[in-house]
């Protein structure tokens, strides 16, 4: 691991979205690292600030949204406090995004060539038009649509939700960006366009060695890209750790619930299991552990102190008081 | 689209066929025809039916309103009762170049203004310009124009003086009528871009733009605006009947020899073949002025222009 | 949306745990399961929360307010003012705003203050009961329109297309002429096309609602027509009948004031705040304030219907624009 670099590290960021309804502590205290060429997942149910996280990255938040506390820092460099100016030069050219919705995320009144050219235009000011259109064109092909010269000139809705999906993946990654967040990516398609997608993205990582923030609920999609995990609740972060670790040896009791409502094939018991209850409300968060009312495992001082993070090897590590010493029978 | 456009004219020509059963019914129903009078009473019963036929009126009523839908697509209303045996169609024509001049100006200036107030209100949501934008709106909404124009030929034709009013010679002339009418398509518009903006501003595909990097000026011009004027586009026909309706009283408060003070000229003159020709002829531009619009609208939008050159024909 | 921003807005760090815990803290707690569906954010019907809403929203309040006691002054003042609104007195004409008449006098010595407030209780009548009846006719059109459906659904579309393409205020102005004037003419005048908005919204809301899971739901459930009707259709199609009321009453207000004005309204002594604004410009010169008191009067019951309106449907419909 320590050969791999680092590419950016989120050091205990909080956000906050100030609405009508009062003040949502979207994300209170998350830390990760992302290394050079890597798929990290981010896991958790809607609402648990996995989404928020990633916009705040980019400096995306919503009307009233807005980073508390904490650092992000692209390349060493701390970006929560880079101008509107200094920004504009890391999206798109150094860290791009897709979304969830394919439908939405085009702008439906322009042509999908001009929102590839956009792209290279405003990042790659040396190209020509011709240049631009060239390439626009070879990127079209790359993603994998048929007919690149001629979609070139079609308007979004031409097109199919997996094909807009595919478009927007060239426009992101136009520029060779060094990091590809990816929002939900696969959610709002069909189950067989999903596979292609996630192909094409594990594909396109290859060939431009771009590190890839892959956000989603679905575990499915987790196992199939993801090289390590982190597992949101509650705006805090419940686990991280490789892959094999988080789904062969989890700690936290909401990775166990979230494994064990896997559907599985040809399984004999036939009851899906679900986590009980529903995430807690930001606007008052708990003061303990959010996830401890619906831990079936939940100790008297989960409900009353926030606990701490525990380490499991170098890169696994689970914020969970059943690993507490004082804890009888600790794990 | 063609399919669409001839499913559209063929509604108005039944709500104009009604419209013009209507007005015949109205004018066989209104009191104070010409054979009403005393003077009619007075004819021997050989006259009366001399005078009867001369108009059709001894025929039946079928045949009558046969003549009168003929005649009327022929673009013959009859002679205006109040401007001695002038032809209505006459009447009418001679009436139009004002109203467009000052229908015209009030709908550009309302649109320059409104549009730019919206725009800059929506981008400073919650700012001043935002608050300035919505008082007007709801004032410029609120406000009866002929109240808003009884007010401007007050303070600022009378009291004033900066501009003349009670006459129709010169430019100058039409500047207040214009101001008078021009505040509820400003208020609409800048209502309607507003709300479109901030509309716009919370799509999914403006967080796109964003996430590329671009600056602010180029996510308002390219992404933001492009998509939100486009439907302003559907509002400008209810603007144009709304000015339609807004010029009855302007017109005659200031004087305008145009075609919305004839209509209220004829209503207190009871000139009859004047408010019928009238009424045809703005039922047809109300509806004229929506179609218009759809179409246009239609031809702007790729969503909907390359789904109707797809399916429609 | 309406969103003020505030001053930054400091999380509050979590709270360490102490490192002297004790030990029975460290035990397997009880889990209640009835906690766990309690449900984080109280959910109320629509209309309530239409309601807690449009209480946040001052200038909406302010606005109610407003239009309540000039309703009251409407109602009581021609009542208890020592003038009417039709007793002239030439010894006292043309006189500008006093004690004696607030509002000054016209130029048949009538008193502007008595003549104001009994306008204002004509054109809100006016308003009122035209909105209603367009309520009446509207709702019955659409909802007939949209339960039934099929053929009698499309025929009745068909009728309001034709009926939308006609100019509504030239047909009430040719309506105006045949009828003999009066308060009730001008309600029916302007109800004959008045009523296609209502007709439409309601229909489009209940076809909406048709189709939505939860009606469809109580339908296989076995929940009676009628039932549902009162249950699902009723209180979701309020809120639209609602907010376009709210828009019908100022309109209608207009409407009048408009014909008034043009001379096929109400006719003196009788008084509305259109008939008044007329009067009011035809002696713009020697007393203005005969115009500009009316005027007033009208502009601000409009704004704040205006006011009123936007935010009733902001607050019960935040989907619905312009």
């Amino acid at each position: 691991m320590s050969e791999k670099k680092k590419l950016l590290e989120v050091k205990d960021m909080y956000v906050s979205i100030h609405t009508d309804s009062g003040v949502v502590q979207a994300v209170r205290g998350v830390s990760f690292d992302l290394y050079e060429g890597e798929t990290l997942a981010i896991v958790g149910e809607s609402g648990s600030g996995k989404s928020i996280t990633n916009k705040a990255i980019m400096g995306l938040l919503p009307i009233g949204g807005r980073i508390d506390s904490g650092t992000v820092l692209l390349g060493g460099k701390d970006i929560t406090h880079y101008t509107e100016k200094q920004m504009r030069d890391v999206r798109g050219a150094e860290i791009s995004m897709i979304f969830q919705d394919p439908l939405t995320s085009l702008n439906p009144t322009m042509t999908v060539g001009k929102q590839i050219t956009e792209m290279l235009m405003l990042h790659k000011p040396g190209m020509t038009k011709e240049q631009r259109k060239e390439r626009a064109i070879e990127l079209l092909g790359m993603v994998g649509i048929p007919n690149p010269t001629e979609r070139f000139d079609q308007y979004p809705h031409q097109f199919s939700g997996g094909m807009r999906q595919r478009v927007m993946i060239s426009i992101a990654l136009a520029c060779e960006p060094k990091i590809l967040i990816a929002d939900e990516p696969t959610t709002a398609l069909d189950v067989t366009i999903q596979a292609q997608i996630l192909d094409l993205m594990k594909e396109l990582q290859k060939k431009i060695n771009t590190s890839i923030i892959i956000i989603t609920h679905n575990l499915g999609v987790v196992a199939s890209v993801a090289d390590r995990v982190l597992v949101m609740y509650g705006g805090k972060f419940a686990e991280v750790g490789d892959l094999d670790e988080v789904f062969y040896d989890m700690k936290h009791p909401y990775t166990k619930g979230l494994m064990e409502s896997i559907p599985i094939l040809h399984s004999e018991d036939q009851d899906l299991y679900s986590i009980p209850g529903s995430p807690p409300d930001l606007v008052k968060p708990p003061v303990g552990c959010p996830f401890a009312p619906r831990c079936n495992e939940c100790l008297k001082v989960c409900k009353l102190y926030p606990p701490k993070t525990h380490s499991f090897s170098e890169k696994h590590m689970a914020t969970c008081w059943l690993y507490d010493e004082r804890v009888k029978g600790a794990k | 689209m063609a399919k669409y456009i001839g499913k559209r004219v063929f509604y108005m020509i039944i709500t104009l066929f009604l419209i013009a059963v209507l007005t015949f019914v109205l004018m066989k129903i209104l009191p104070g025809s010409p054979f009403d009078t005393e003077r009619f009473e007075k004819l021997t019963p050989q006259q009366q039916q001399e005078a009867l036929a001369k108009y059709d009126l001894d025929k039946p009523i079928y045949v009558q309103f046969f003549k009168y839908i003929t005649d009327m697509l022929k673009g013959d209303f009859g002679t205006s009762f109040y401007y001695t045996k002038m032809p209505v169609t006459r009447v009418i024509f001679s009436r139009i170049g004002p109203s467009m001049l000052v229908g015209a100006q009030a709908i550009l200036i309302g649109l320059a203004i409104g549009l730019s107030l919206g725009i800059i209100a929506a981008c400073r949501h919650n700012g001043f310009v935002d608050n300035l934008t919505m008082i007007i709106a709801v004032l410029g909404i609120s406000v009866p124009n002929f109240v808003a124009a009884a007010l401007l030929q007050y303070y600022i034709g009378l009291k004033l003086g900066w501009l003349p009013v009670g006459f129709w010679e010169s430019w100058a002339c039409s500047v207040l009528p214009s101001l008078a009418l021009c505040v509820q398509p400003l208020a609409t518009s800048a209502r309607f871009i507003r709300a479109e903006t901030l509309d716009v501003l919370q799509q999914d595909y403006i967080v796109t733009a964003r996430s590329k990097g671009m600056t602010q000026a180029r996510l308002l011009l390219k992404h933001t605006l492009r998509n939100s004027i486009i439907p302003v586009i559907t509002i400008i026909g209810t603007m144009v009947v709304n000015l339609l309706t807004g010029s009855l009283a302007i017109e005659s408060i200031f004087s305008i020899p145009g075609i919305g003070g004839l209509f209220t000229d004829s209503v207190k003159n009871n000139d009859y073949n004047v408010i019928m020709g009238l009424t045809i002829l703005y039922s047809f531009m109300y509806m004229l002025a929506i179609l218009i619009t759809d179409i246009a609208y239609s031809l702007v939008d790729p969503r909907i222009r390359i789904a109707a050159g797809k399916g429609g024909d | 949306m309406m969103f003020k921003r505030k001053e930054k807005f400091v999380p509050a760090k979590p709270v360490e745990a102490p490192a002297d815990l004790p030990a029975d803290l460290f035990e397997a707690a009880e889990q209640n399961s009835s906690d766990l569906e309690y449900i984080a954010r109280k959910h109320h019907s629509a209309l309530y929360d239409g309601w807690i809403r449009l209480r946040k929203n001052k200038a909406a309040v302010i606005c109610a307010v407003i239009l309540i006691v000039i309703t009251l002054f409407a109602i009581f003042a021609p009542i208890l003012g020592q003038y009417t609104y039709f007793d002239t007195n030439y010894k006292a004409k043309l006189k500008p705003p006093s004690i004696e008449h607030p509002f000054g006098t016209d130029q048949f010595g009538r008193d502007q203050w008595a003549r104001i407030w009994y306008g204002t209780r004509i054109s809100l009548l006016i308003g009122l009961v035209a909105a209603l009846l367009n309520l009446f006719i509207g709702v019955i059109y659409g909802a007939v329109s949209a339960m039934i459906g099929g053929r009698v659904d499309a025929i009745m579309q068909r009728i309001i297309e034709i009926l939308v393409g006609v100019p509504h205020l030239i047909i009430v102005i040719l309506f105006m002429m045949i009828l003999p004037p009066g308060v009730g003419t001008i309600v029916i005048a302007m109800s004959i096309t008045g009523w296609v908005n209502m007709a439409r919204l309601v229909r489009a809301q209940i076809l909406k609602l048709k189709n939505q899971e939860f009606v469809m739901a109580a339908k296989l459930l076995g929940t009676s027509g009628w039932k549902m009707i009162m249950k699902h259709l009723v209180p979701n199609t309020v809120s639209v009948i609602v907010i376009q009321i709210m828009f019908a009453i100022p309109s209608a207000i207009f409407t009048e004031a408009f014909l008034s004005f043009i001379g096929v309204g109400l006719a003196a002594p009788k008084a509305s705040l259109g008939v008044l604004i007329n009067d009011g410009y035809k002696m713009l010169r020697a007393a203005p304030y005969m115009l500009i008191y009316p005027a007033l009067a009208i502009i601000l019951i409009m704004v704040c219907f205006s006011i009123l309106g936007d935010g009733l449907r902001d607050a019960l419909d935040p989907r619905m624009k312009h």
